[in-house]
């Protein structure tokens, strides 16, 4: 009895061993995989002799996750908005740059003064022409960027809702099946990893916190409090797409859906408690929301104030109050509302040959029957003057100040600038932060190959200790034979 | 005649050898066989009245019994219902024709140690046909009073019946922090929700949804539950008001008073759609555990409930205490049966039957059924069984040892021959 018992002993000491060179394997096979974390063997002494293998143990800080999860929310809040504001930076363009709205302006005043100069110039006024056509063009422009950037965040919002209820189902599934599985086994242990990697792909989005509750369950909820996922109690993130957003949409106007969770409004930027605060949903709604409409907003004031400065009668005798001048709001005056004008800017049919129009226009007036003198540039004068006079059109837009109109391109062309600025540094501020926490999770949780290779050598040790004994045993069952 | 004692003696010496190899040979053979005990062969010799100046040998008896005191060592298996008792004391089973008989006319016997599996029927039964006898529990998982000094009690083991099982929910606890910040003057008064899975008689999930609602410019919180069964959702089916303690207060930040009806002891009585009763623990006035209203974030931190869906039984077990619990795929676990540890005052007087069984004998002295791991027996664990107490190194020398004695014994014999031969030899 005694020396099976040794037999025995030996036996439980070599599945402890290959119990945990099979753990160490898998920890360093996984070394580099993200989410992994470092796991080890959980062996105890056996009643009766002998060890016991109790299970696996991960080595998880759950409250330094947890910290690390906010401060990357932050993160991707942030790098979403520094990326609108350098795509819509991008877009305007700077005068150092060499294209944008600001060289289109300016080549469209330089070759007004030309023209204003020699009005009797044919090719000059053919170039002028072509540069207010050039202008209206790069508003269009701006405003297809402007319109891209709102639809590709309301994708982005329509595919981040969906990624964050497919996560909380498979949670749900995850804290079914943990009850029902041994927690301190592999699969436990695979299945913890999931989870996590599930939380953080929901974190991404959503800055949430995860509950751990009995039995090895989950429930998660926002940071603000709404619970999304309670027991088995799965409450989804509600919205409704759109697929086309007009200038004109908006959250207010009730074109535009928010996010809600069982009734309860949950948009970020919104006024409630609930609102969301952070992660990249948070991102997405502000750039729909407010980055986006803001730069609209600045770029329909620009377009109005030089559709206005050049309607005026008093620079040009043949309009009439209320008649289009040489830009027009989508062929007409400038109507009173603006949303969206950039859109809509386009240079008067009446001075376009392609559109039935006359290129002398340009130099005797709109509205002009018949070409005048040749020699005749007053009318170019009072529109350059009417363009270099300082007027306050951008204080629709909220920024004051009375500005040329290449002043005002400047001074929107500065604001952008300093928005990216602030946002690129926020990114840079939120990600090292991000990164100091995600670092103290890596020591704490990851894999350490040195140390997993020291406890290979000791196992190895147990391992060949064990079956010394197995063998002792051999031999002295075979001298008692040999009797 | 002390020659022909000789003889005797001598044959007697051959029996009793040979009886003694049988044991070892048995033991030998068993040396592998779960639960068996060793066969042990005592010798004691015997006298015959000596007259004066003469021995007459009296030759030696063997006595051979089981000694089923003494315990293997108990190896680690993989099947949960692999049952070892770690110190004294034995299962009780009965073969397949006590499965149907009254509990007085079924067959008892006790068993060390058994690989049981479910049966066709959901019987527990080993692979030589013994089938685990245990108390049946009460659905609540309580063990009902039972005999302990006869098997009238015992029933055998079924798990057929117990494939599905629910728990209702009749308990919770509210370990929930509500903000101060939100019930500062001037706060929006938004409502923070918290939903509460349970699961009625049927084992059916629903969830409470308790909506704690700030009132601004006071210390308290008005509490709505929702019942999602209820055939109105969006009507609370109980409403009661929490008063927390201000930073003044005795005890700040906890529990001043709760205006509702129905609470008492820390409990909320709640009345589900499905009519059961549901004790809410909310906590008791100036404890910290339970509803708090400190200056941090809303933090649900310990909601607990207890109940489980329906769901199929996955594996049973048995814990050290001799309960045979069902675990389900929910993850509940439900004690089905109590398996008692059988103990008699002489262990070694049981008689032995096939398959590693015994049964009470006049020797043995009566049955007591113990609780596992209480009076004098061991506890149960489960992933175990008892190796065989035959150590094979003393059963080689036993071997060697009854060899030499053995023809030891012949050479009495011979000599004994030779000797006589001599005597006839004197008649020519």
């Amino acid at each position: 009895m005694s020396i099976s018992q040794t037999l025995n002993n030996a036996n439980s000491g070599l599945s402890a061993a290959s119990l945990r060179a099979n753990i160490a394997s898998n920890n360093i096979a996984n070394a580099n995989s993200p989410g992994y974390v470092n796991r080890e063997a959980d062996v105890s002494q056996r009643a009766g002799g002998g060890v016991r293998i109790n299970g696996v143990t991960r080595n998880q800080d759950f409250a330094l996750t947890a910290e690390r999860r906010t401060a990357e929310a932050s993160v991707n809040k942030a790098d979403v908005l520094a990326n609108a504001q350098l795509q819509i930076s991008r877009a305007l363009g700077d005068p150092e740059s060499g294209f944008g709205l600001f060289n289109a302006y300016q080549t469209f005043e330089n070759t007004l003064s030309e023209l204003a100069a020699t009005p009797e110039s044919a090719a000059l006024q053919d170039a002028f022409l072509l540069s207010a056509n050039d202008l209206a063009a790069d508003f269009n422009t701006l405003q297809g960027t402007i319109d891209e950037q709102r639809m590709s965040a309301e994708i982005a919002i329509g595919n981040a809702v969906e990624t964050i209820n497919t996560a909380l189902a498979d949670l749900k599934e995850i804290n079914r099946s943990m009850a029902s599985i041994d927690q301190s086994s592999n699969a436990g242990a695979e299945l913890e990893d999931r989870r996590q990697q599930l939380l953080d792909e929901i974190g991404r989005y959503v800055p949430i916190k995860a509950i751990r509750r009995d039995n090895a369950q989950v429930d998660v909820m926002t940071t603000e409090g709404i619970s999304l996922l309670s027991g088995g109690v799965l409450n989804n993130i509600e919205f409704s797409p759109t697929q086309v957003i007009l200038p004109t949409d908006s959250m207010a106007a009730g074109n535009l859906s928010g996010l809600s969770v069982n009734g309860l409004d949950i948009t970020p930027g919104g006024n409630g408690r609930a609102a969301i605060q952070s992660g990249a949903l948070a991102g997405y709604f502000s750039v729909r929301d407010e980055v986006a409409p803001g730069f609209q907003e600045k770029v329909d004031a620009l377009a109005a104030d030089v559709i206005t400065r050049l309607q005026d009668p008093a620079i040009d005798p043949t309009l009439l109050p209320g008649d289009a001048g040489l830009f027009t709001d989508d062929g007409g005056a400038l109507a009173p509302d603006t949303r969206g004008l950039a859109g809509r800017i386009a240079v008067n049919a009446a001075v376009d040959p392609v559109q039935g129009g006359e290129l002398w226009r340009l130099r005797d007036g709109i509205n002009a029957a018949a070409p005048g003198a040749e020699g005749d540039g007053t009318t170019l004068g009072n529109m350059l003057d009417a363009l270099t006079t300082r007027g306050t059109g951008l204080s629709a837009a909220g920024i004051d100040g009375s500005f040329s109109m290449a002043g005002s391109i400047a001074e929107v062309n500065s604001v952008v600038g300093q928005a990216r600025t602030r946002a690129e540094a926020s990114v840079a501020s939120a990600t090292a932060r991000a990164e100091i926490l995600s670092t103290a999770e890596l020591e704490a949780t990851a894999v350490d190959t040195d140390t997993e290779m020291q406890n290979l050598l000791l196992i190895e040790q147990a391992y060949a200790a064990n079956a010394r004994v197995i063998q002792t045993v051999q031999n002295m069952m075979q001298s008692l034979l040999e009797l | 005649m002390s020659i022909s004692s000789s003889l005797n003696a001598g044959v007697m010496g051959l029996a009793v050898n040979s009886s003694r190899l049988s044991t070892i040979s048995d033991n030998i053979a068993n040396s592998a066989t779960v639960g068996y005990k060793q066969s042990e062969v005592d010798f004691s010799s015997m006298v015959i009245a000596q007259g004066k100046g003469g021995y007459t040998a009296g030759g030696v008896a063997a006595t051979a019994y089981k000694n089923v005191e003494g315990e293997g060592g108990l190896i680690n298996t993989g099947n949960s219902t692999d049952i070892a008792i770690s110190g004294r004391g034995m299962l009780m089973v009965t073969d397949a024709s006590g499965l149907d008989a009254a509990p007085t006319a079924r067959r008892s016997m006790l068993l060390p140690t058994g690989s049981f599996s479910p049966d066709a029927d959901g019987f527990m039964q080993t692979s030589s046909g013994m089938y685990l006898m245990g108390w049946a529990a009460n659905a609540d998982g309580t063990i009902p009073n039972v005999s302990r000094n006869s098997t009238t009690s015992l029933e055998p083991v079924n798990i057929a019946a117990s494939q599905f099982a629910a728990e209702p929910t009749n308990a919770m606890t509210l370990g929930v922090n509500l903000p101060a910040a939100d019930n500062a003057a001037g706060a929006t008064g938004d409502p923070y929700t918290l939903p509460v899975e349970y699961f009625n008689a049927l084992g059916t999930a629903e969830n409470l949804s308790f909506e704690f609602t700030p009132n601004p410019g006071t210390n308290d919180w008005t509490v709505n539950i929702f019942d999602s069964a209820s055939a109105t959702p969006a009507t609370a089916i109980d409403t009661f008001t929490v008063t927390f303690d201000d930073a003044g207060g005795a005890n700040p930040g906890t529990i001043n008073a709760v205006a509702g009806a129905g609470y008492a002891d820390g409990n909320i009585t709640v009345t589900t759609a499905s009519g059961e009763q549901v004790e809410v623990f909310i906590g008791e006035p100036g404890s910290r555990n339970g509803l708090t209203q400190f200056d941090t974030a809303y933090n649900p931190a310990s909601v607990t409930k207890n109940g489980s869906p329906i769901s199929e039984l996955r594996s049973v077990e048995i814990d050290q205490n001799g309960m045979l619990q069902g675990v389900y795929e929910s993850g509940a676990r439900r004690t089905l049966f109590q398996i008692p540890v059988a103990d008699v005052p002489n262990m070694n007087g049981l008689t032995a039957l096939d398959g590693q069984a015994y049964t009470t004998s006049q020797a043995s002295g009566s049955l007591y059924l113990w609780d596992a791991g209480t009076g004098s027996v061991g506890t149960t664990q489960g992933f175990t069984l008892m190796e065989s107490t035959t150590d094979i190194a003393s059963e080689l020398t036993d071997l060697i040892e009854t060899q030499r004695a053995y023809s030891t014994n012949a050479k009495i014999i011979q000599t004994v021959d030779e000797m006589l031969q001599e005597t006839t030899n004197l008649k020519r």
